[in-house]
């Protein structure tokens, strides 16, 4: 299962079958950064601190990695891991739903619609089989509540929830301050999980100066 | 990238050599896979490590700690120890100075 769809997993609010809400940007770039991830895992890019390096250009054979890996490889310049989020962000919609009609299809989610006062058409996704959520879920706490190293797809995920705010959606109040300390530690591990919460980190700062601009 | 695997005592060291980038990192992990008991990394003629690399030490790092076995590494570049902290690797490995100190740490 790609990241994507381990996202918008751990996203469905599995008791009305919709998708929690969180901020935009922050799904946006984690979504994109989900994908340089996975292609990071196929031995398609490689990252340093200052750039990101096409390792292979062969087609990985995925749809959801596919169409990013070719604008990579089309590129010229030398660019930096944070350039090809924002890039990749900006196919978040296609991303989102070809992750969601993966799980329909998988036979995971359950695609439904409704009418609201008879009108308004509103799509919902059941959670059909709950294996896959739990076990990523499952992954997440193991991960959090030790202190073991952990595996390069626990660490891409963790920055994925963090980045986006889902880690709030998943444990109680008093938890996310215990986890905190290691959530922090374990988000710096993937350069483009790094790339992705500046990204983020950088957008939330310049709403927060925009509503306040007396803050330097 | 140069991998030469020598047995001192009983630890194994690896003295790696070259960049630990995408390619190097695939020939690191096929050359330490399989190695058991006590392992050190000597990367003084490692300059450059990727994403790549850093996923290679830490896959290395977690079938050590699977078999209960110390790992570390020694004669770090200062490059190399610069993308190990600010990727907080250094909060998992041991770090030496040099192979000295670290066959006399590790017994």
């Amino acid at each position: 299962m790609r990241f994507a769809e381990e996202m918008m997993l751990l996203l469905l609010d599995d008791e009305g079958g919709k998708f929690r809400r969180v901020p935009e940007w922050s799904l946006r770039y984690a979504l994109g950064g989900g994908v340089l991830m996975d292609l990071a895992l196929e031995d398609r890019i490689d990252t340093d601190l200052e750039s990101l390096i096409l390792v292979d250009s062969t087609p990985v054979g995925d749809s959801l990695l596919d169409p990013l890996l070719a604008d990579i490889a089309a590129d010229t310049e030398s660019r930096d891991a944070r350039f090809w989020v924002e890039r990749a962000a900006g196919r978040a919609s296609e991303i989102r739903e070809e992750a969601i009609a993966r799980l329909v299809e998988r036979g995971v989610l359950e695609r439904t619609e409704d009418r609201f006062l008879w009108v308004f058409r509103t799509r919902r996704y059941p959670l059909v089989d709950g294996h896959a959520e739990r076990e990523v879920k499952l992954r997440i706490m193991e991960v959090l509540f030790s202190d073991e190293v952990p595996g390069p797809r626990d660490i891409v995920i963790i920055c994925l929830v963090d980045a986006c705010g889902i880690l709030k959606e998943l444990l109680s109040a008093r938890e996310i301050a215990h986890v905190t300390p290691r959530v922090e530690q374990v988000r710096k591990m993937d350069l483009i999980g790094r790339a992705v919460s500046k990204a983020i980190w950088d957008i939330e700062t310049s709403l927060a100066r925009a509503a306040q601009p007396h803050i330097v | 990238m140069n991998i030469e695997k020598i047995t001192q005592g009983a630890v194994t060291v690896f003295a790696v050599g070259g960049r630990l980038d995408a390619p190097g990192a695939r020939q690191f992990r096929e050359a330490v896979s399989g190695a058991v008991g006590r392992i050190l990394l000597d990367v003084a003629d490692v300059d450059y490590i990727s994403s790549a690399g850093l996923r290679a030490l830490m896959e290395v790092q977690r079938d050590s700690a699977a078999q209960e076995e110390a790992l570390a590494l020694c004669n770090l570049h200062p490059h190399v120890r610069d993308v190990l902290k600010a990727s907080g690797f250094l909060g998992f490995l041991a770090v030496h100075e040099d192979r000295a100190s670290a066959l006399e740490s590790m017994g």
